[in-house]
Order: C-alpha cells, then structure tokens, then sequence
C-alpha cells in the first residue's frame, strides 16, 4: 500500500476507482437505451402530439426514457466533471464550474422527470 | 506558474495525429451530447405542457435550422458511441496496439459516416 500525504490517503483513491468505474457502467446501459430510442424514433419520422404521447407515455418506454435520461446526464456529468478538472486550473474557478455544471444537470434532469411523468402517470 | 499547467496536453502545441484528434473529439462530442440533452428537456417539457407547445417545438425542430441542428446530434451521438465502445474493449485489453489502435480509429470513423447516412436515410424515407 503507498503511502499518501495526510489528507489525500483512501478516500481520494476510492473516489477516483469508483468514478471511473460509473463512467463505464452507465456507459453500458446509456448505449443499450439510446440505441432502442435511436431506431424506434427513426423507425416512426415525424410525430404529432398523439403520436409522441402514445410513445413517451407507454408504461415502458416512459420508464426507459426517465432511466435513459438520469443515467445519461449522470454519465455526462461525470465526464464535464474530468473536463473541467483537466482545464480549468484555478482552484476556486474549478469548484464553481463544478457546482454550476451539476446544478445545470440537475435542472435539465428534473425538468425531464417531470415531463416523462406527467405524460405517463 | 504550475498552477497554470493544464492536466492534459496543451492543445495548441501538440502536433495531430488520428488518435489524439479522436481523442478529442471524443470529448467534443460527448460535451455536445450532454449540452443537448437541454432540446429532448424541451420537447419533453412542451409534450407534456400542451398540444400548441409541442407544435411549436416540432415546428422549430422540422425547420431546416433544426434539422441540421438534429443532424450533428445524431453525429455526436454514433460517433460517441461507436468511440465509446473502442475505449471499453481498450479497457478489456483488447486493440491496444498501435497498428490496432489506427485501424479502430478508421472503422470508428467510417460506421460513424455509415450509421449517420442510414439513420438520415430511414428518417426521410
């Protein structure tokens, strides 16, 4: 085991190990729904208001959608996350990007989860 | 002046090469997807708020702006993706080498060209 200056020790590594590993998780499953999504929209073209009702409020496919799109932004977050750690250098500068990125998923996210139930329930 | 240094290579004195081109553009891409989850929020949002709503967004994303919009979407979308699937088989083990690692590179980047066409293509037709 190496030794870490005081401060930095396990939990740092941990973050780091668990971090990378839900990038490739929901990497997993964010591919398998886009790519149900994908076809099924390219299969119907265009939809009306019925037609794009019917789809998203489908026990199913509502449930897809919201899980598709949690784990989605939660994958995208992650990933804003190494981008703005990788070139953002000032430390104060660093911690608000951080914390206005995820608000800013968070909103889109709620936004989302409000709509898909409101459609489905 | 380490406080200055980025964490990755300084973009503007690396000298490109496919892979860390792809590389980039991996993270271009996925900064677009995430960027544009804010359009399936508003379609979503306009589905469920009313039918007049929803034609307005419909009508701006039918609108040829709003299609090339979509387009690069979709571009970002299978070029992560396919990318995407290059990293984790990097992440098994598998097409390390540097041979390899150019060859993925090209199919990567040929189905991506491929894909989009046929999803354009299913979509108009």
């Amino acid at each position: 085991m190496a030794e870490y200056p005081a401060g930095i020790g396990h939990r740092r590594r941990h973050s780091g190990v668990s971090h990378w590993r839900w990038q490739r998780y929901s990497a997993v499953l964010v591919l398998a729904l886009i790519t149900y999504f994908t076809v099924l929209l390219a299969s119907l073209g265009g939809l009306d208001h019925d037609g794009a009702t019917a789809l998203v409020g489908h026990p199913a496919n509502a449930l897809a959608l919201a899980v598709l799109v949690t784990v989605g932004l939660w994958h995208g977050t992650l990933g804003l996350q190494v981008v703005i750690e990788d070139y953002i250098t000032i430390k104060g500068g660093r911690q608000m990007a951080l914390m206005a990125m995820r608000a800013a998923m968070a909103i889109i996210g709620l936004a989302t989860l409000w709509a898909v139930s409101r459609i489905a329930l | 002046m380490a406080r200055t240094r980025p964490l990755s290579p300084h973009l503007q004195v690396y000298r490109p090469q496919l892979t860390s081109m792809m590389s980039i553009a991996h993270r271009a891409s996925g900064i677009v997807l995430t960027t544009g989850t804010v359009l399936l929020a508003a379609w979503l949002v306009a589905l469920a708020h009313s039918a007049e709503s929803y034609e307005m967004v419909s009508g701006l994303l039918a609108h040829p702006l709003g299609q090339f919009v979509l387009f690069g979407y979709s571009a970002a979308l299978i070029y992560h993706a396919l990318n995407g699937i290059r990293h984790l088989a990097w992440d098994l083990g598998y097409g390390l080498t540097i041979p390899e690692v150019y060859r993925n590179g090209h199919i990567v980047l040929f189905l991506t060209m491929v894909l989009t066409a046929g999803l354009w293509a299913a979509v108009w037709m």
